[in-house]
């Protein structure tokens, strides 16, 4: 775990443990990444249960999804996928959001002071 | 039956084998318009080739266009890599011919790309720098780790690349009337022009220029349907419903998703496969940095997303606009024709006979070159991603072990790009007629069976060891090339057994969980100095991975952006 910089695009040298255990233990590291790791966790798993859960509902429910929304000719299935759509841009658009405004900061600061 | 059928149409362009009729030439006549928009994208992609050939010298040039695209314009490349002829024409074939499932295809396509964002896109840009092996390889012992990821890289790229080239041999031998070799063979030789003249940078702006054909010439489609419906979705649903023969249930889910175990088989497909593709995966490498990589894949899920929303617009108003009407179909000697399988070319053809409806010879050509467009980046991508699971992992890595200089990395690369070029048009020509579902699906099944759980794993779990992650790596392709092989896709199909031995249609439910629990066995068991090294190099990769701070920016980079 040297700090040799292999050249010709090796693997990227890695940082000593030293560094490491400096960075590790900085507050705002800590945060970051405890914090990126909550939304990243909690985005995915809120979204693997919706495409799945979709297709649960269709195994079991596919009826009542065939029916068509009170007073409209836009069948509740189909309406729920384009609904779903939605939703997928909705929940990438609202992680993007949360790293512009507060991950890419702490990234700064943990950058600034250790990457020097 | 359906959902044979279904899995046969989607995941590349294995539809459009399907629809290898020879009627071909009757789809367009030789349609000139078609012929000149197809040669003016050919030679708009020659000048963007041309313009990039000297940016091409060093590695960084080479593989990831200096890493100096932004996010907004590899956001179009990506969804220009990813958004293949099966994604246009297949999808829509699928609503047109069964409705409601072929939306929910749709829908698993676009459900990988939030996994791809909160899981890959930035460790994998903080991580590595040319391939995504350099990410799983990071801490791990590089010469095996690099093979298998290599390995696991070519086997998808060049499935990946057969289905798309007889899929694309066809369309083109249907579209312009050209023997199918020689539609080939000129794909064949526009893709190695690309990669090796231009590399990614010519790569990325073909990607971008078939995005934005695509992107516009389905909202063209889309909004001439609706107009001709009066912007009414509850006309365009009830025309179709009226005319197609399973009526109003092609508005509601049928039997694809019936069955649970299929359907989350290819569910899981379909979204982890979508995370460990090597051409979408290299596409992080091309932005600067993390931030960079995450703005792209959300630009991209924007445009796929889009795209999906377009796509029933096309399938459903193809119903409604096709099917009362007789000369698009092979009609037989009694008058009667089969609304769907009868439909000239195939039903992957009914977007094109759509342009045809809505827009004459002109719309026609257009969407025409914009299908050419769409199968020619694709094939770059693919090309230019096994080029470099040759020339950076194979070669530079573990042959010359980091120590080849970067104008013989690169030559190689553009040697590797030529023969992969070669093979995959050899290959399709043999494989014309052969049921290429299995190879596409194989693809996806192999990409989420092998590549994504050997680069998961290694980027988030501190126990992997080299061997976890080789054995892993190596159960996953194998599980999944033998379930495949042993499903009635290619036992029933092309052996010709009576029975297959596996009975669902794709693996991933099977040996996706598999290459994941032998990752685990294999590293927790693995009780050798190189494993607690590796686990003890959790740390440094954790924190390189969160911030990007590595021992060689922290040296020059900073001090180069400082100064």
């Amino acid at each position: 775990m040297t700090e040799t910089t292999q050249k010709n695009g090796g693997p990227m040298a890695q940082l000593t443990p030293e560094r490491t255990q400096r960075i590790l233990s900085d507050p705002a590291f800590k945060e970051l990444a405890s914090a990126r790791a909550k939304l990243r966790w909690s985005l995915s798993i809120i979204t693997l249960v919706l495409f799945f859960g979709f297709i649960a509902l269709i195994s079991t429910a596919r009826d009542a999804l065939g029916a068509n929304i009170a007073k409209s000719a836009v069948p509740l299935g189909l309406f729920l996928a384009l609904a779903m759509i939605v939703l997928v841009v909705m929940l990438t658009g609202f992680y993007v959001q949360r790293s512009n405004s507060r991950f890419d900061r702490l990234a700064q600061l943990v950058t600034r002071e250790f990457g020097q | 039956m359906i959902a044979r059928f279904l899995l046969a149409a989607i995941i590349a362009a294995c539809p459009l084998a399907a629809s290898a009729q020879t009627n071909a030439a009757a789809v367009a006549g030789r349609n000139w318009i078609a012929i000149g928009m197809f040669l003016l994208i050919v030679a708009v992609t020659l000048v963007i080739t041309w313009r990039s050939a000297g940016s091409t010298k060093s590695k960084a040039d080479f593989y990831t266009a200096g890493h100096a695209i932004t996010p907004a314009q590899n956001g179009l490349a990506i969804a220009g890599d990813f958004l293949s002829a099966a994604a246009f024409l297949g999808i829509s074939a699928l609503v047109y011919a069964n409705g409601f499932d072929g939306l929910l295809y749709a829908l698993g396509f676009l459900t990988g790309w939030p996994i791809v964002l909160f899981m890959m896109s930035e460790r994998m840009r903080n991580l590595g720098s040319y391939t995504f092996s350099d990410a799983a390889a990071f801490r791990l012992d590089r010469t095996p780790i690099r093979l298998v990821a290599a390995t696991g890289s070519l086997v998808v790229v060049l499935f990946y690349l057969i289905a798309q080239m007889i899929g694309a041999g066809k369309v083109i031998q249907l579209l312009f009337g050209v023997h199918y070799l020689f539609a080939v063979a000129g794909i064949g030789v526009l893709m190695i022009l690309y990669v090796t003249v231009g590399g990614m940078q010519a790569t990325t702006w073909v990607q971008i220029t078939k995005a934005a054909l695509l992107l516009s010439g389905g909202t063209l489609m889309a909004l001439t349907i609706l107009w001709h419906f009066d912007f009414s979705f509850g006309q365009l649903f009830a025309a179709a419903s009226t005319v197609h023969p399973k009526g109003a249930a092609i508005l509601a889910p049928g039997g694809l998703f019936a069955e649970p175990v299929s359907a989350i088989s290819l569910g899981l497909a379909l979204v982890f496969g979508t995370a460990g593709l090597p051409h979408i995966l290299m596409r992080f490498f091309t932005v600067k940095d993390a931030a960079g990589a995450r703005k792209s894949v959300f630009y991209a899920t924007i445009c796929v997303a889009y795209f999906c929303l377009i796509i029933p617009v096309l399938g459903y108003g193809a119903v409604a606009i096709l099917m009362p009407d007789a000369t698009y179909f092979n009609v037989g000697a009694s008058g009667q024709f089969n609304k769907i399988t009868d439909l000239i070319g195939g039903p992957n053809m009914a977007s094109i006979h759509l342009a045809h409806a809505m827009g004459g010879p002109i719309l026609l050509g257009f969407i025409s070159a914009v299908a050419f467009a769409t199968i020619l980046a694709v094939v770059a991508g693919l090309t230019l991603a096994g080029a470099s699971a040759v020339s950076h992992d194979i070669y530079g890595q573990v042959i010359a072990r980091g120590r080849a200089s970067e104008t013989r990395e690169v030559r190689v690369s553009k040697v590797a790009a030529i023969v992969i070029g070669i093979v995959s048009v050899l290959l399709a020509y043999a494989f014309e007629n052969q049921n290429v579902a299995f190879m596409a699906g194989l693809a996806l099944s192999v990409a989420a069976s092998c590549n994504f759980p050997v680069l998961a794993m290694a980027i988030f779990w501190r126990g992997t060891t080299t061997r976890g992650a080789v054995t892993g790596g190596l159960v996953g392709l194998v599980s999944s090339v033998l379930l495949v092989v042993l499903s009635k896709t290619v036992w029933v199909a092309v052996f010709h057994f009576v029975t297959a031995p596996f009975p669902y249609d794709n693996p991933a439910l099977f040996s996706m969980p598999l290459a994941f629990l032998s990752v685990w066995l294999f590293s927790t068991t693995d009780r050798s100095a190189r494993a607690a090294g590796e686990r003890n190099a959790f740390d440094a990769q954790f924190v390189q991975s969160e911030t990007g701070i590595s021992a060689a920016t922290t040296q020059s980079g900073l001090a180069a952006a400082a100064a």
